[in-house]
């Protein structure tokens, strides 16, 4: 440009003349332009923020207005509708990017309709189109570099390598550190972030007597070595876990047995669990090599998606709910990505496309659970911790016997002949189903007496069996002689979905073969090309009957000796058939069927083996009856399409006298009942469906779980991260290890930024939920990466050791006084020239007060407990459970063991921002609000606490003043300022004293005036800003 | 140009015009009023109270999502309720939104549907049941005609069935948007997605939404408050008014009409007022010394919080206290005190909204009309409902208008879904009980007051009030109209979450109806 003017001046003295002042001003302005821009342009510094905030709302991975995107490189380089390329590397002038951001038509400028570029803007584009429009991976995808330790000039003040990041930046900034805060605020402070709790007046007297040099290191590992430790840190790792103690949605019914979760994550932050063992356990420990029984707990993590229990609902539906919440919950926590963006388009500002999102669900599509009000599948976990290798091995024996026995008949199935049978008549009758219910129901009501339950209980359900009882005769009598016939295509069975109800489908099919060993009934989804991606409802077949019909007509009755199941999940039914079969076969309407629930992906089938070989006649006729009278989701439970076919091989007449067989299955009842007597309760767990039986992933067309495009997904990881090991297994294990894998750039980086924030207030990078390009950037970008690598390769994710280094640090240790100066120069304290204060988390509000009381329950672990809550809280629509309000120490839990339920969070919790416990939660926003003074001043559980903590303040010491300051420092850690001592004090004597303040005296309780008095003292302690910060 | 004139010029543009003239018109009146406002405000001590809480109500400056610059939504951090200006002049100032919990039937209430009638009890054609999915209805239904006559009425000659005699009066005032459409049809996801814009669990109420956008007029009441009756939390539960993403502080605040109205009111037994004066005095002077000390804004915020929460005892006391009501009042109304009926809501909503909250929303149990048993059979437990109902709610209209509330107060009334032409059959089994199963494709939605324009009825089902044949209302559409009536531009209503410009109306495109805007 320089060069250009020069030659036009050359033309004429007389316009150089004219233009020289022009000039001048023009090349002052480039050259300023230029020194303050530096001159290389770089993309994510310069560029991407321009693109990101003016240009990618219309033009990124949501909308691509006119064909044009700025997502990827190639895609910015393509052309738009109007047939123009947008951006042209090195030639600025033939880019449509600059020719619309600078077009002086209001209708094609760009932004559209929005302010225009600023010249700097514009020429920062024009200057990096013309340097190569050179693309830069976002920081946040670059692996951490290794950082050299910053050189500062107050290297005393150094106490932590950290230090030295953070005293480089206040000393380029021109600011210096605050002083160490006071020996009883650090150990407060300390206290409350290593283990939930104040330090307790002998631990606070210990520390100040003690002068050694290490004095404060002994203190932080006597923290870190506490049994609180764990309980603290949990709950944090329990808002990322959305862990509750119900399902959600409508029902919101009880998850009895999900306390045994929690209580392994306190237990693993105690053991000091390594943090990539810690994650790989609870996202694939099942996937394990010899994964122990605790591994299988840990998956629960991933099994505290909500459950939708509501009737009528789409278990499909709410299954693949869950799995995008697995999806997008690991990728948040272990990666700071919103992942979850990319489910209908791709990301809208980070180069994830739509289809990788899908590739990364394809980890998590394969496992067994299904929205199924059991939760199933489920581990049995004892009540009784020392019963845990019991438990363990009788269900591992029981597992392995299962597959074991699925295995032999799915290979003896697969060596078969099978010779179809064409059916030649199909009959469905809801007098017959309605018939068998109405036996079934009786066979349950003569086992009533059986069952231990109270007797209301009991009088209920006799009520509700006689009235179903009734109503089933009465069906089968009004509905006698109805039968509806079936359509049969191509021999098979192909029953419309206009069939419903309860039915017995009645199947006639003409026999050709010699010799009958084993029937073979095939159910198949309507479409057996889509059905393993988008499923059919399921089938229930309650039972099984057969008949052989003679030429006169007449009707004989097949004994099976064997079902033979194609999975474990019909192993059940199967079993019950080998006993009954042993008994004298009659009629007996017991169930003895099959099942799918609640989707059907893939043809399934089971085997009935006779017990005698059948010798039919050549053209002989069977007959066969499957009664269902069972519903899915509230819609009848139906086979639809049914083939059958049979076997002459022996070997199915060998099976049935197979000693081995039978003892196998005698074994399987045993154990089952074995474990039946151990108190246990059922956590939802993650298993994988067996290979037989696994779903397909496809892509959503934009998040449509119901209409799939493209071809099946191999299970992957998106394009901008490092690839998965070659060769190896695509399934939950790998991508878990996969987290963990040098060059990972961003699972060290997430996880330190987080116990960052927990102990600063902040995260280095501000957004804990959002590393990508639109979160916040870091404050300490070198500093981050330092502590992720350092993190990762010296210190191998030992949380303890990364935590016991950020509390010993000059920086942590800091006064949190701040100047009027600091104030204005660093109102968030991002630069940390002084201590961290925070608001305590809604747990340390209330264990703070039970402890300072003396209340304070120290029993850990075991089934959630229900402190007080306001009445009429709790009214759930179609859901019996009630709030209890605990007595004796179950009253006085710490936080963490409170029964939390998802439609009615505790509400004083919630008041204090904790998570509702719905969805992942990476970071709890503190808001200051007068409900809050509401819950600490009048929330009976805190006047309890107020109470209780007077009467201590009133039996442990003598005088006012000593009273006073021993219940100071049991809530605020420290000893009362003069001032405060005379306002407490004044308080105290004002309220015992003043007879106008009423009702003053005994009243209620039939309290002292004395007591009354400290109560309300007391309860002013708690509510003080001191002690509601740490 | 007046405000009025200026809100009908934008509404022409955003009904009419293309939607780059919208934007023009909108970014000029948010320039008239908006940063008019920030900028005369500005200043003094609540500038160097910007601090850490203010920083994290604020979707920050370098906002990624819009297409024209976001709208401010930061506020001193010891008032995060305080009141902000809408975008542009607003028709309403407040919501009173009563859900009627469980999706009543439109069939039997304002959709007047004479061939359906006439269908009733024959089969239903196959192509009702073509690729839908239903809750509980399978195999082949049968066509189910209104189980009550309907007649017209009014002056805007609208039609209603007899279940209404006290609404029937009021339908000169009433907006009725008889094409209501939703894509949810299980209640939870239904009721989540009315209340939150979304389907899932973890999003931000329409009350909290609106609360963080305008603040409080009354702080010493919550701002977002919400009453239940029917005896069961809705089917969303607590959710329905979580603040989601937003900060707890905009959550919606559930309050008793009976009893003690805000959780942890009242003081404990024995602490009097006077006490608990004595009480804060000594807790304020404390907390001065500790901010003297280290210098915390929060500290100063605490100090104003407890205050508040001081005023708060009384004035929330007195606003829930249907006692101090006249007996006639108690007499159109149907509301007696000591009860939990939503009669009494509807009183108690009358009395919140006279003393600026800013949304109230009443939530009414007991509408899932399936036939399955008496109380939710549309011939037994229905008529308790449209009776539990009826009365107070033309109450509350008529006396919101009397006392000039009507104006800039929108009510609306509605559920979460319509109900099946089809009588439900449950299992494929005829029911003892005359039901109907859920339509999430047509249902009625009405709205009255606040800007919307009275005695008329937007949109159309077809002959079996089935399918939607004219004028199809998503939710999201609603929430956009009720935004806009509330002064803003749906779009423009945002909080960073997730690296999103998150918004009520979320990510499909919704638009304003303007037909029903007065």
């Amino acid at each position: 440009m320089p060069g250009r003017l020069r030659g036009s001046g050359s033309k004429s003295a007389r316009l150089w003349m004219l233009g020289l002042p022009l000039v001048c001003v023009l090349l002052i302005a480039v050259y300023l332009l230029r020194r303050r821009s530096g001159d290389e342009v770089h993309f994510s510094r310069d560029i991407r923020p321009i693109l990101n905030q003016n240009c990618m709302p219309c033009h990124g991975g949501v909308r691509q207005k006119n064909g044009v995107s700025f997502l990827f490189r190639e895609e910015a380089l393509g052309t738009g509708k109007s047939g123009k390329r947008t951006i042209v590397p090195g030639k600025p002038d033939e880019s449509e990017l600059i020719a619309r951001v600078t077009s002086p038509d209001p209708d094609a400028r760009m932004p559209y309709h929005a302010s225009p570029l600023s010249p700097q803007q514009i020429d920062l584009l024009r200057r990096w189109i013309k340097q190569g429009a050179k693309w830069e991976d976002y920081w946040a995808f670059v692996p951490p570099k290794p950082q050299a330790l910053p050189v500062v000039r107050n290297s005393n003040w150094v106490r932590q390598p950290l230090d030295r990041f953070i005293l480089a930046r206040l000393e380029k900034e021109g600011l210096s550190p605050s002083s160490q805060a006071d020996k009883a605020a650090l150990l407060r402070r300390v206290s409350l972030d290593l283990t939930g709790l104040p330090p307790a007046p002998e631990e606070q007297t210990s520390f100040l007597a003690d002068s050694s040099s290490d004095a404060y290191e002994k203190q932080v590992d006597r923290l870190l070595a506490s049994p609180r430790y764990g309980e603290r840190w949990a709950s944090m790792w329990l808002d990322l876990a959305r862990y509750a103690d119900t399902k959600g949605y409508e029902k919101d019914m009880e998850r009895p047995g999900v306390w045994p979760y929690r209580d392994w994550v306190i237990d693993a932050f105690n053991r000091n669990v390594p943090y990539d063992r810690f994650v790989i356990t609870q996202l694939a420990g099942d996937l394990l090599p010899d994964a122990t029984f605790e591994d299988q707990i840990a998956t629960s993590f991933h099994r505290q998606t909500p459950v939708n229990d509501e009737g009528g609902t789409d278990d499909e539906e709410f299954r693949t709910v869950a799995v995008m919440d697995r999806t997008a919950t690991t990728w948040s926590v272990l990666n700071g990505l919103t992942m979850n963006c990319v489910q209908c388009h791709s990301h809208p500002y980070d180069p994830i496309r739509h289809v990788e999102y899908y590739k990364s669900l394809a980890f998590f599509n394969t496992t067994q659970d299904a929205d199924l009000p059991e939760d199933t599948p489920v581990l049995r976990v004892p009540k009784d911790k020392t019963l845990y290798p019991e438990a363990a091995r009788l269900q591992q024996d029981i597992a392995k016997l299962q597959s074991a026995v699925v295995r032999r008949g799915r290979q003896l199935e697969e060596q078969s002949q099978w010779f179809p049978i064409p059916l030649t008549s199909a009959t469905a009758s809801a007098a017959l189903a309605s018939q068998w219910e109405a036996s079934d129901l009786e066979r349950q009501l003569a086992g009533l007496k059986r069952e231990k339950l109270a007797p209301k209980k009991q009088k209920e359900q006799r009520k509700y069996l006689q009235q179903a009882i009734a109503e089933a005769r009465k069906k089968a009598q009004t509905e006698t002689g109805k039968k509806t016939p079936l359509l049969i295509s191509g021999g098979d069975l192909q029953a419309s979905p206009d069939i419903s109800g309860k039915q017995a489908f009645e199947l006639i099919a003409k026999v050709d073969a010699p010799e009958i060993t084993a029937l073979r009934i095939e159910v198949y989804p309507a479409n057996s090309e889509t059905a393993c991606h988008t499923p059919d409802l399921g089938f229930i077949v309650d039972r099984i009957d057969a008949w052989v019909i003679a030429d006169s007509g007449q009707e004989k009755k097949i004994v099976f000796h064997l079902l033979v199941p194609d999975s474990e999940s019909s192993l059940e039914s199967a079993l019950s058939a080998a006993i009954e079969s042993r008994r004298e076969p009659t009629d007996d309407p017991g169930a003895n069927g099959f099942q799918t629930v609640p989707n059907l992906f893939h043809p399934r089938w089971i085997l009935a083996v006779p017990a005698k070989p059948l010798k039919l006649r050549r053209g002989g006729q069977i007959k066969l009856r499957l009664t269902q009278t069972q519903e899915i989701d509230d819609k009848p439970a139906l086979v639809r399409r049914v083939h059958l076919s049979v076997s002459g091989d022996e070997s199915w007449q060998n099976l049935a006298n197979d000693d081995s067989w039978s003892k196998e299955l005698a074994q399987l009842t045993t154990l089952t009942r074995q474990l039946k007597k151990i108190p246990t309760v059922p956590l939802p767990i993650m298993a994988e469906e067996p290979n037989y039986d696994q779903r397909t992933t496809l892509e959503f067309e934009r998040g449509n779980f119901l209409t799939k495009v493209g071809p099946p997904l191999v299970p992957d990881v998106p394009g901008i991260f490092p690839r998965l090991p070659e060769g190896g297994l695509r399934n939950r294990l790998t991508l878990a290890k996969w987290f963990f894998a040098p060059g990972q750039p961003l699972t060290a980086r997430t996880a330190v930024n987080r116990y960052w924030e927990q102990l600063f207030g902040t995260g280095i990078v501000e957004t804990l939920e959002n590393f990508g390009s639109v979160g916040e950037g870091p404050s300490h970008p070198e500093l981050l990466d330092w502590l992720a690598l350092h993190f990762q390769d010296d210190l191998h994710w030992d949380m303890k050791a990364l935590l016991r280094e950020l509390v010993t640090s000059a920086t942590y240790r800091q006064s949190a006084k701040a100047s009027g100066a600091l104030m204005e120069k660093d109102p968030h304290n991002r630069l940390l020239a002084r201590g961290p204060q925070q608001r305590l988390t809604a747990e340390m509000v209330r264990d703070q007060a039970l402890l300072a009381s003396g209340l304070l329950s120290d029993k850990m672990g075991g089934p959630p407990v229900m402190p007080p809550q306001p009445e009429g809280v709790w009214n759930t629509v179609y859901n019996d459970s009630k709030w209890k309000d605990a007595t004796g120490p179950d009253r006085y839990r710490r936080a963490i063991y409170t029964y939390i339920k998802r439609t009615s969070g505790y509400p004083s919790f919630l008041t204090f921002d904790a998570s509702d416990h719905d969805t992942s939660l990476a970071r709890r926003i503190p808001t200051n609000t007068p409900l809050q003074a509401l819950v600490t001043l009048n929330d009976p559980v805190y006047y309890e606490a107020s109470e209780a903590l007077a009467k201590r303040m009133l039996s442990e010491q003598q005088s006012i003043d000593a009273r006073i300051r021993y219940g100071v420092r049991l809530v605020l850690s420290r000893d009362p300022t003069d001032r405060e001592l005379v306002a407490l004090r004044a308080l105290y004597q004002k309220t015992v004293a003043a007879p106008t303040l009423e009702p003053i005296a005994a009243t209620t309780h039939g309290n002292s005036r004395e007591l009354t008095a400290m109560t309300a003292l007391a309860s002013v302690l708690i509510n003080l800003d001191a002690a509601l910060t740490r | 140009m007046s405000n009025s004139n200026a809100c009908s010029r934008t509404l022409t543009a955003l009904g009419i015009k293309s939607e780059s003239h919208t934007e023009v018109e909108l970014a000029f009146l948010q320039a008239r009023t908006r940063r008019h406002f920030l900028r005369s405000v500005g200043g003094g001590l609540g500038t160097l109270f910007l601090g850490t809480l203010a920083s994290k109500l604020v979707p920050s400056a370098k906002a990624a999502g819009g297409e024209t610059a976001a709208l401010d939504f930061s506020r001193d951090a010891r008032t995060p309720l305080s009141p902000l200006p809408p975008q542009f002049p607003a028709k309403a100032r407040r919501v009173i939104y009563l859900h009627m919990a469980g999706a009543p039937s439109q069939l039997e209430l304002f959709e007047y549907k004479p061939e359906l009638k006439r269908f009733d009890g024959q089969d239903c054609p196959a192509s009702f049941l073509a690729g839908k999915r239903f809750a509980f209805i399978s195999g082949v239904p049968k066509l189910l005609g209104s189980q009550y006559p309907f007649h017209q009425t009014g002056q805007s000659g609208q039609w209603i069935s007899d279940r209404l005699p006290h609404i029937e009066k009021c339908v000169d005032d009433i907006c009725f948007i008889k094409s209501m459409r939703t894509d949810q049809f299980n209640h939870a996801p239904a009721q989540l997605l009315v209340q939150t814009g979304n389907p899932r669990l973890g999003y931000a109420s329409f009350g909290s939404w609106v609360v963080y956008g305008l603040g409080t007029e009354n702080h010493n009441l919550p701002g977002f408050i919400v009453l239940l009756s029917g005896g069961k939390t809705p089917d969303g539960g607590k959710q329905l008014w979580s603040s989601g993403f937003l900060p707890s502080v905009y959550q919606g605040v559930q309050c008793r009409s009976h009893g003690e109205p805000v959780p942890y009111l009242d003081n404990p037994a024995d602490v009097s007022r006077s006490l608990r004066r004595s009480m804060l005095d000594t807790i304020d002077e404390i907390n001065d010394q500790t901010y003297a000390a280290f210098g915390n804004p929060e500290t100063v915020t605490r100090i104003a919080q407890y205050e508040l929460a001081f005023r708060m005892q009384m004035d929330a006391t007195d606003a829930m206290d249907i006692r101090k009501e006249t007996d006639s009042v108690h007499a159109q109304y149907g509301s007696k005190p000591g009860e939990a009926s939503f009669a009494n809501n509807c009183l108690v909503a009358r009395r919140l909204a006279e003393r600026g909250v800013r949304f109230i929303q009443l939530y009414h149990w007991g509408w899932d009309s399936h036939g399955a048993d008496a109380k939710e059979a549309l011939n037994l437990g229905f008529n308790d409902r449209c009776r539990e109902v009826d009365q107070p709610t033309a109450a509350l209209l008529s006396d919101l208008k009397s006392r000039g509330l009507l104006e800039d107060t929108l009510v609306v009334w509605g559920g979460e879904f319509g109900r099946t032409p089809m009588r439900e059959n449950r299992g494929g089994q005829q029911m003892k009980y005359v039901g109907r199963d859920h339509n999430p494709g047509a249902f009625t939605i009405w709205l009255a007051g606040g800007g919307v324009r009275p005695g008329m009825s937007h949109g159309e089902t077809d002959d079996m009030g089935y399918e939607i044949v004219k004028d199809p209302v998503e939710i999201r559409d609603l929430h956009a109209t009720m935004l806009y009536l509330l002064g803003f531009d749906h779009r423009k209503l945002n909080y960073r979450f997730q690296g999103l410009e998150q918004k009520l109306t979320s990510v499909k495109p919704a638009r304003v109806v303007p037909d029903i805007l007065a």
